[in-house]
This record gives C-alpha cells, structure tokens and sequence, in this order.
C-alpha cells in the first residue's frame, strides 16, 4: 500500500500511487508527483490517462487506490472533496453549455453553483472573470452565437469564478486557431501567478510556451517529471538535418526548407542541429529509443 | 399626473423605437430621475444603442451620477431573463437562486414538458373513449414513468450539457438531485392530475398514477447512485411494465395496483428507495464508478 500522499511547502497537490481501471483497460497504474504554484503541463497522447488524473484531482470521480493531498485537504474524502472543490477551478475537456444563456447569465449560474449566493458580489464577480477572459464587451450575446475560441473562454471564466488557488484546465487550446491560442496562452500565463495550474495537453508548443514543469504521461504512467529544459535536453546531440532520410531515425521528416529533419540516429553527411521540446518528447516515448530518464 | 406622464412616456418610447434620437428634454428629465417608469425602458434601450445619445447624456449628467446611471443601465440588460418555471418557482417564495438552478434541469425544458403534457392528455382522451371498465388502468400505466424519464435526461452527461461543470460544484450532491427531482415530480404529477379529470369520474382509481409515480422516481434516482440514469430509467421501466402485466387483467380492467391492498405494497416500496437514497446520498458527490467510461 502506497504512502499517504504529503504536501511540503511550495507543494500545493501531492498525488501519490493513483491507479484507476476501467473495466480490462488501465488508466492509471501508479502515478506520483507534486506541483507547486506556476503552470504545470501534463504532455502525453491520446489515452495517455490525462483526463482520467485530472477528473480525480478535479473530484469528479474517485481513484481505485492512491492518495491525493490538495491544499492540505484529502479530497477523497466527503469533508476534503467540498473543501478542495471551494477552492479549485476545472475546465473540462468538452465543457458544455446552455446555449441559450447570454455569457453573463452562464457566469451567473456557475457562480451560484459555487455558492455566491449574494445578488451583489455576485454580478462584481461575474463581470471580474468576464473581463478577465476578455469578454466584458460581447457578455450579453447568447453563447450559440459565439466563436469557438469565445466559448472556451467563457469556459476559462467559469473556471475562475470564486479565485480558485487551484485551476485544472484539460486540453484548453484544442481546436483554437493559432491567433486564438496565443490569446489563450497569454491567459493562462497569468493566470499561473500564485495558483497552481495544471494544464494537459497533447501540443508540445503549449508547454514550451507556458510551462514551468512538464509530466509525460503514457500509458497511465508517468514517464517524465522535470523542467521543459530537461525534456528538450534528451534530444541533444540527438537531431540532424540530412538531403536523405536515416531508416533507423526514431522519427525522420521533410522540413519545409527540403532537408530531412532526423531524430536519433544519423544518416550520412547529416548536420547536427539544435533539440526542441518535440523531439525531446518524440525520443521518450519511443520504445527503441531507450532513453534513460532520471526522474 | 401618473397617467398623463406615463402616456407621454409612451409617445416619447414610440419616437425612441422609430429611430428617432431622444430629446435633450426627456433626457435631462431622465437623468434628474423624474421621466415616467413607462418610458424608462424605452429611453434605456434606445441610448444603450445610440452613441449621439449616449454623447448627449454625457453631457447632461454630473460624471459621478453618469456612472452610477451606465452601471444601473448595465445591470438591467446584464440580468439574467426567466422562463415561467423559474418565475413560478420565485413567486412560491423559491430563492432566486435555488429557482436557477432548478430551472436549469434539462427535464424542465418547455418542449420535454409540452411531450409529456400531450402524452398524458392523450392517454387521458384514449381512456375516457376506450371500452374499458376501468379508464385509470392507462394513466396508471404511463403516469409513473414521466419523472422516471425525467430523472434520466435530468442527471446524465448524455443529455446535461454542463454536467462536468455541475459536477464538481460545491453545490453538487443529494440536494441538487432533490432540488431537480422534486421539480420534475412537481410537473409530472400536475399535468397528470389536470389530465385526470378528463377521465369520467370512477373514484379514488383516478389518483392511482399518484404513489406510484412517486415510488418509481424515488427508486429511478436511488439507482443512478450506482447506475447510469438511462440505465436506471430502463430498468425502472421494464419493471413497471412487469409489475402490470403480472398485477392486471387488462380485459376486465382489473389490477391489484388499484387496490389498497397494492396502493401499500407500493408505499412500502417508496419507503425503502428513499431509504436507499438516503444509505447512498454520498455517491451524488461523484460520478458512480460504474458508469465511468475512458
């Protein structure tokens, strides 16, 4: 049996051998890490067990085994799951509306779903994420008029009613055009100020862009845990531009520019040319690769 | 003087919504606080869409009283609006905000209850017209099952667009489910009592659909503690049905469910799902784990 899970200061959620199954499928098979204030990404392909680890930490369901620490309470418990859900935001993978609410009736509902039940604080914190978001100005248009990137801002809005210390938002910039997701980016950037976020995503830009710590997650195992710094590094040494093709890269492409941009090992005459974050994550999850990850 | 002021409220709220801009007059009379409650809207409307009006009421106003008039302007076309459940739930004495959030059960909908409403009245005109003895054995059949339907678009990701979102509020659980319960129940057993009474009069058999609908919502949500609620709502229904037939002599229009003696047997069965409900209220919490899905 795992350790209770314990968080030190600085350690805002402490998550310690989370295992979750559904029917013959594996989820989670034992993940562990802490996180602290600051942007968090949880990297990792489709199935990886990121949704399933943040609709836990997010109380929307329960693990099989392990512990959970958030903000000093246990949520996996009835008095720590209304405490944790007090002081937590959640933007879920397919957030859903009312489609016919204007953006300010959909705030006002979610904000007395989190018990602001004060006519008066709670327009002031209606419009406060409103404008947060960047909406003040379109909140009285109904939401089936809205653009998909004013949605998931709607959807960002929600999440922060109330100030949560803790904000789990899962994949926040799927589907958002590049301009879009820039805007998004600056948003969650600042919203990672003295909250813990913790930011899923299968977009190796995201992190690069906003993270201060990356988890690689697959196959509901935590296959990396550091800076995105750590990640990138993996691959030095490691990427080469070349005319051909190596067959024994781990991932070999033709680049814009017409050479071939080869991770692993080298063809012939090949130049070697600086890591990204990408190639760092290409290199991890490839089994022949065989990279050494210290945790 | 109300109502000479209020009709020239309304030629000013006439000029307003032809286009025509509002006169520096009834704009000072606005902001001294002195044009009519008729006109108000009206004038409200026109210079919320108007920027020259908007200059002119600028102009005319102290910057503080300015302010303070944009914020109550704002706050008017900011509030949320209310359909009639929510509106009926408030004029009950329902909190503004507890009529919210029941307003937003997906089973209130006007065209789920507006379905509901013509199943039951036909149900109602079949019996009335049918050569049975007994024309409640109908409305006893499909009576009950309209909460239970209800219950199961009510709770479900399938057909609640923000349940992720519900789902992790502080407010979630056992009460939220009794608050949307309750209101569906509410709605249910009104329009199959106004559909009652265009059966012919044959006795107390005529509020028959009453315990049981009552039973079978009560056992409906107990399940969704475990169950996915279509699941549950199936299950539920497939029993009835069972429960009927092995209960009825549908030729001679005869069922132990209109009996006293059948009428307790399911009383007995209330009592134990909502004794259930109660063993299990903590599982509203979270999402049963046996209806997760990856």
């Amino acid at each position: 049996m795992s350790h209770p899970a314990e968080t030190t200061p600085g350690q805002l959620v402490a998550v310690d051998g989370l295992t979750l199954r559904y029917r013959r499928h594996t989820a989670l098979a034992g993940v562990s890490f802490t996180a602290g204030e600051g942007v968090t990404g949880l990297l990792g392909p489709n199935g990886a067990g990121k949704t399933s680890l943040l609709r836990i930490l997010a109380t929307a369901m329960p693990p099989d085994s392990g512990t959970v620490r958030i903000l000093d309470t246990d949520p996996l418990t009835t008095a720590g799951r209304l405490a944790t859900r007090r002081r937590m935001g959640y933007l879920p993978q397919q957030p859903g509306f009312f489609p016919n609410f204007t953006a300010y009736e959909f705030i006002d509902y979610v904000a007395i779903l989190k018990e602001i039940t004060d006519r008066r604080q709670r327009r002031d914190e209606t419009l406060r994420v409103l404008a947060a978001v960047g909406l003040s100005d379109d909140r009285g248009k109904r939401i089936k008029a809205l653009s998909g990137g004013m949605r998931q801002r709607v959807a960002l809005a929600a999440a922060i009613v109330g100030d949560p210390r803790v904000l789990i938002l899962d994949e926040p910039t799927v589907g958002l055009d590049p301009e879009q997701r820039l805007r998004f980016r600056e948003l969650i950037a600042d919203l990672g100020e003295g909250r813990v976020v913790l930011l899923s995503t299968h977009q190796t830009e995201d992190v690069s862009a906003l993270c201060h710590r990356v988890i690689v997650l697959d196959r509901g195992v935590v296959r990396f845990d550091g800076p995105p710094a750590r990640l990138t590094a993996l691959a030095e040494n490691r990427v080469w531009h070349s005319a051909e093709r190596s067959p024994q890269a781990v991932a070999a492409w033709r680049t814009g520019v017409g050479t071939v941009r080869n991770i692993g090992v080298p063809p012939a005459a090949a130049d070697l040319v600086p890591a990204t974050l990408e190639d760092g994550y290409l290199l991890l999850l490839d089994p022949s690769a065989a990279t050494e990850v210290a945790a | 003087m109300t109502r000479a002021g209020d009709h020239r409220g309304d030629l000013r709220v006439a000029a307003a919504r032809r286009g025509d801009h509002v006169t520096a007059e009834v704009l000072r009379e606005y902001v001294e606080g002195h044009l009519p409650a008729a006109a108000l809207a009206g004038v409200e409307g026109h210079v919320d869409g108007c920027p020259e009006c908007r200059e002119e009421l600028a102009r005319l106003s102290p910057p503080a009283r300015y302010e303070r008039l944009w914020s109550t302007i704002d706050e008017i076309l900011d509030e949320p609006r209310r359909g009639p459940a929510e509106r009926a739930l408030i004029w009950c004495g329902v909190s503004p905000e507890t009529a919210r959030l029941v307003a937003a059960t997906p089973a209130l909908r006007r065209s789920w209850t507006i379905a509901a409403g013509l199943v039951l009245f036909t149900a109602a005109l079949v019996a009335r017209l049918s050569p049975l003895d007994s024309p409640s054995l109908l409305l006893l059949a499909i009576s009950p099952m309209l909460p239970v339907l209800g219950v199961a678009v009510s709770f479900g990701r399938r057909f609640d667009p923000t349940y992720e979102i519900t789902l992790v509020a502080p407010v979630h659980g056992l009460r939220l489910a009794l608050l949307r319960t309750a209101a569906v129940l509410g709605v249910a057993a009104g329009l199959a009592a106004a559909a009652s009474l265009v059966l012919p009069r044959s006795g107390p058999a005529t509020l028959a659909w009453l315990l049981p609908m009552l039973a079978l919502t009560l056992v409906t949500l107990a399940m969704t503690a475990r169950v996915d609620p279509v699941v549950a709502a199936a299950v539920t229904g497939v029993g009835w049905l069972a429960l009927l037939l092995a209960t009825t002599h549908f030729a001679g229009g005869r069922s132990l469910l209109l009996t006293t003696a059948g009428q307790a047997v399911v009383s007995v069965v209330a009592v134990a799902a909502a004794v259930g409900l109660a063993l299990a209220r903590r599982r509203f919490d979270q999402q049963p784990t046996a209806v997760l899905t990856p």
